[in-house]
């Protein structure tokens, strides 16, 4: 009776733990990307950003648009590293390879900034990338701290 | 017996003395006013005067628009660009401002490259006409991908492109890492370029030698164009608000104008079109409009907007 008693509590801990690798995607969220955006690029200082086309999103991070819901996406003047993109995927099965290209996108970033301006490394060193439900975030700023809060509070 | 002579009474010559100083004063209005009087006697119209008289003004003050029509190029002119209405722009152009550079962005010794320089054109394109078209730069080029709202067209862009790492640096991203500029050319039907490079070239000891590199640097691109004559527009060097800038003393403005020369003489050489983006961006005397650049390099999205309001009515129209 303990054995099997043992057996079970240790399958249904392997389950919960399996659920946890999953991060906060099974997360039952609806987020205003919009206001969401707004509120993360007011943690941004180093030079305004301007809203691209979903053509250019596409062609920044290479995101399959037929996958994807509704987007936006901010980009900056050339001057810094700084950028907020929220997407939302018509499936939870997305969700991974849109956090991939957005890791793709860091690292490219990355690369390039360490010879022309290595200031910026730092932040993308900090880049959020987060995901909750169906929807993604990637936001290099240059606060954080500021930008994590308000992920948090917005459910992610 | 002779008749003594009488002296004036005081009112006499009082008299006397209001009608010299009123005779002064008409002397004085003649030489002074008598232009005015002139053209107002000829029924000059009055506008046209004031108009006449504020650019003697501005152009004794170096204060003329920045807005104005360039010379016309002889090849290249359609007739359409003869007859526009364009309400930003004003056709005020003397010989002696586009020498010195004042009113249209072009560096002095420029104006002997003048047929390079695209006019501006009475329509304007809409967005489609990017479509067949690939632009390449440095992080300048990227902000007016990412700010200007242009919604077709093909970006080679990165920050810190320059001749020197062209061949060398992997600085085009892709979904599977960064890679050679001339390698992802291969993935882009184009038949039209626009190119942007000199920013990262002003600290360049010889300018013979960056002419040389973005001559090269175009040959070898237009072999990668799905057209066997594509168009080539290199845009100037846009100018840069020195006290903003924080990367070294050599993004200056005699250094802008100095590229902007050599790109002008490659142009010609080439038979490539030169887009004088200075034309809109310049405060008049060789910088950048102050405000539009927090860096004093990188542009702010309402002045990357007029960067692509300035591409839709500058271009080449087809025969």
């Amino acid at each position: 009776m303990k054995k099997k008693f043992l057996l079970f509590f240790s399958a249904g801990a392997l389950a919960l733990s399996l659920t946890a690798c999953g991060g906060k995607s099974d997360k039952d969220v609806t987020v205003d990307i919009a206001k969401l955006s707004s509120d993360l690029q007011s943690t941004i200082t180093s030079g305004g950003l301007g809203e691209v086309s979903s053509d250019i999103l596409a062609s920044t991070y290479f995101l399959d648009m037929d996958q994807i819901e509704e987007s936006t996406a901010a980009l900056n003047s050339g001057a810094s590293a700084c950028e907020v993109v929220i997407v939302k995927c018509k499936d939870d099965s997305y969700v991974s390879e849109a956090e991939d290209l957005f890791e793709t996108r860091v690292k490219n970033q990355s690369d390039l900034f360490a010879d022309y301006n290595a200031d910026e490394v730092s932040k993308l060193d900090e880049a959020l990338i987060e995901s909750a439900g169906n929807y993604v975030v990637l936001c290099v700023t240059d606060d954080t701290k500021a930008a994590e809060s308000i992920l948090k509070e917005a459910g992610f | 017996m002779e008749q003594k002579k009488r002296r004036p009474t005081r009112q006499q010559r009082r008299n006397g003395l209001i009608i010299n100083i009123l005779t002064l004063i008409v002397l004085v209005l003649l030489v002074f006013e008598g232009k005015s009087l002139i053209s107002l006697f000829s029924k000059q119209d009055i506008h046209e005067r004031i108009l006449a008289e504020e650019q003697e003004v501005f152009a004794s003050a170096n204060l003329l628009p920045t807005e104005t029509e360039t010379e016309e190029p002889t090849e290249d002119t359609s007739s359409a660009a003869d007859t526009s209405s364009e309400p930003t722009t004003e056709q005020t152009s003397a010989p002696e401002d586009v020498e010195s550079g004042r009113e249209t962005g072009i560096p002095e010794g420029g104006s002997q490259y003048m047929d390079v320089v695209v006019p501006q054109q009475a329509l304007a394109v809409d967005d489609s006409y990017f479509e067949d078209a690939v632009f390449i730069g440095d992080s300048r080029m990227e902000g007016f991908r990412n700010l200007s709202g242009i919604t077709k067209g093909s970006f080679v862009t990165a920050v810190g492109m320059e001749l020197e790492n062209f061949y060398t640096d992997a600085q085009i991203a892709t979904a599977k890492g960064n890679v050679l500029v001339m390698d992802a050319l291969k993935d882009i039907n184009f038949s039209k370029v626009y190119m942007m490079l000199g920013t990262n070239e002003l600290g360049a000891y010889d300018m013979d030698a960056v002419k040389e590199s973005y001559r090269n640097v175009l040959a070898d691109i237009k072999t990668r164009s799905s057209s066997t004559d594509p168009t080539v527009y290199v845009y100037s060097v846009v100018y840069v608000e020195e006290a903003l800038v924080t990367t070294g003393d050599y993004v200056n403005n005699a250094n802008v104008d100095a590229v902007n020369l050599k790109i002008l003489e490659m142009c010609q050489e080439e038979g490539y079109h030169y887009i004088n983006l200075n034309e809109i961006l310049s405060d008049g005397s060789h910088s950048l409009i102050p405000g539009a650049s927090q860096d004093g390099i990188h542009l702010e999205q309402q002045y990357c907007q007029e960067w692509l309001d300035y591409t839709k009515t500058h271009y080449i129209p087809a025969v």
